[in-house]
């Protein structure tokens, strides 16, 4: 295997010893809504790895994801004996939720289809134009029906969106899926399920063709190009309000955190 | 020989020998240089190792005022790397210990004609002479539940075979943000037939998947090396 040879890729300054970037940045869902957010804290959480104190919640959607994906490599999320033996084995009020993030999703689901992977990792490399970068991506699960790669991302909380390509971090996973889609002859959809009590419509699913798929290209270039500047000029600044510092775990120790109020 | 061209073993090939991409298996086996990867990422916790071997040149109790920064730190690096230093003093207080002057890096196998790389944080003995290894995280969960069975650990008591005899040893697994530590005492000559057959295992899975290799796309590609010029991810 010859390897690439990167340093006439790079922009001009960059090879100095003591940089935070990779030559090869990865790009991920979390990572790309984590610069949209605040470049300091992408900073910190996806380059340096500084440990940032995790909230307590979350623990039922990941429970969800993992029920969603043992349902199906065992039987079919619509037995409802199959699920029933399943979730049976959390405590009452547990195993009630999860059953009803199972119900939700019943409704949603393509099942039977030609085939179907649950947690599918998926990367994809770009090289030319400069900076290069790889992109990863994991759907909860991918389901081929129809000629279509259909990505699903099981959200277990709140969505305020009515297309998903309005999402960042989605076109990430469709220009990740693209080439996964591409290989087999099918076309890449992204689709958010919203399992969620009291969600009644998922967004619009993201079902991009070639030329937006190109431009889903030019825009994680351009994303990854802003890190060389901010990694040129020294800066990754925190964006310093409320809204975002409000739940960031490196709060207490980021000099640009919005000031405490109250 | 250039010892470079010997086969590298390392823990994270060891544990997951069977489930890694078999091509990126095969590269690292070899120890091909791949892509640089910034020497940032996890700089804190290299840092706070390299100044604990140094705290421990002499039978001492460790203190918070071996530690400091490096000047380069983001402040938030230095915040951290402070409350680690303080977790480290606190957790070993009661542990003075010295280090023992041995090549942490990589270990020579012979039998196997590879090296052993990695593995080994903190290599110690106490005020009996007893050899102590540390094993400092700075955050997530604790030691695993019985570490006799966990890869990193056997990894880690293999080398320790090398670097010190078939003696006891006394394994401590330390948290140091949360002030949590573990203890678990290792005998190798007990374990000796254990490790070398789970060492013959895994090189033998890593030498049989090595010869098959082809590229297959995960979430290692994230942080794969040699991804330059993998076809899988074109």
């Amino acid at each position: 295997m010859r390897m690439v040879h990167l340093r006439g890729q790079l922009p001009r300054g960059q090879m100095t010893r003591d940089r935070i970037l990779s030559e090869i940045v990865q790009i991920s869902p979390t990572s790309r809504d984590t610069w949209d957010r605040c470049r300091r804290r992408f900073a910190l959480r996806h380059l340096l790895a500084l440990p940032e104190p995790q909230g307590g919640g979350g623990e039922l959607g990941r429970l969800a994801h993992g029920i969603l994906r043992i349902v199906h490599e065992r039987g079919d999320c619509r037995d409802a004996e199959h699920v029933e033996q399943i979730v049976d084995a959390y405590d009452d009020s547990t195993a009630r939720r999860l059953r009803a993030f199972v119900d939700r999703h019943t409704s949603r689901c393509p099942g039977p289809a030609e085939r179907a992977r649950h947690e599918v990792a998926l990367a994809r490399f770009h090289q030319r134009p400069a900076p290069i970068f790889m992109a990863t991506a994991q759907l909860d699960a991918v389901w081929v029906h129809d000629g279509i790669a259909d990505g699903r991302d099981y959200k277990t909380g709140r969505v305020e969106l009515d297309w998903v390509g309005d999402d960042p971090a989605a076109r990430v996973q469709a220009w990740v899926l693209a080439l996964f889609a591409k290989r087999q002859g099918l076309r890449p959809r992204v689709r958010y399920e919203c399992l969620a009590a009291g969600v009644i419509d998922d967004p619009t699913p993201f079902e991009p063709d070639d030329p937006e798929l190109d431009a889903i290209e030019e825009e994680l270039r351009s994303v990854v190009e802003s890190m060389w500047v901010e990694e040129r000029e020294g800066r990754w600044r925190g964006v310093g309000i409320e809204a975002e510092c409000g739940h960031c775990g490196y709060r207490s120790i980021c000099p640009d955190a919005a000031p405490r109020t109250g | 020989m250039d010892p470079e061209a010997i086969p590298r073993l390392t823990p994270a090939l060891a544990r997951d020998a069977s489930t890694m991409c078999s091509l990126r298996l095969r590269l690292s086996y070899q120890g091909l240089r791949g892509n640089r990867s910034s020497g940032f990422r996890y700089r804190v916790r290299s840092h706070l190792v390299e100044q604990a071997r140094v705290a421990h040149a002499r039978l001492v109790a460790p203190s918070t005022e071996a530690f400091t920064p490096a000047s380069d730190y983001f402040p938030e690096e230095a915040a951290i790397f402070r409350a680690a230093a303080e977790g480290y003093s606190a957790v070993f207080a009661e542990l003075p210990a010295r280090a023992l002057d041995v090549e942490e890096w990589e270990t020579r196998d012979e039998l196997r004609g590879i090296r052993l790389v990695g593995g080994v944080d903190l290599l110690l003995e106490d005020d009996t002479g007893t050899p102590e290894v540390r094993v400092l995280v700075l955050d997530g969960p604790s030691a695993p539940t019985d570490p006799g069975l966990d890869p990193n650990v056997r990894f880690t008591a293999a080398r320790l075979r090398a670097l010190v005899g078939e003696q006891p040893v006394v394994w401590r697994h330390a948290v140091l943000l949360d002030g949590r530590r573990v203890d678990h005492t290792m005998d190798l000559a007990e374990l000796a037939p254990v490790l070398d057959e789970w060492l013959d295992e895994r090189v033998g899975i890593v030498r049989s998947r090595s010869e098959r290799a082809e590229p297959r796309i995960g979430r290692e590609c994230g942080w794969c090396t040699y991804v330059g010029n993998c076809p899988a991810v074109k």
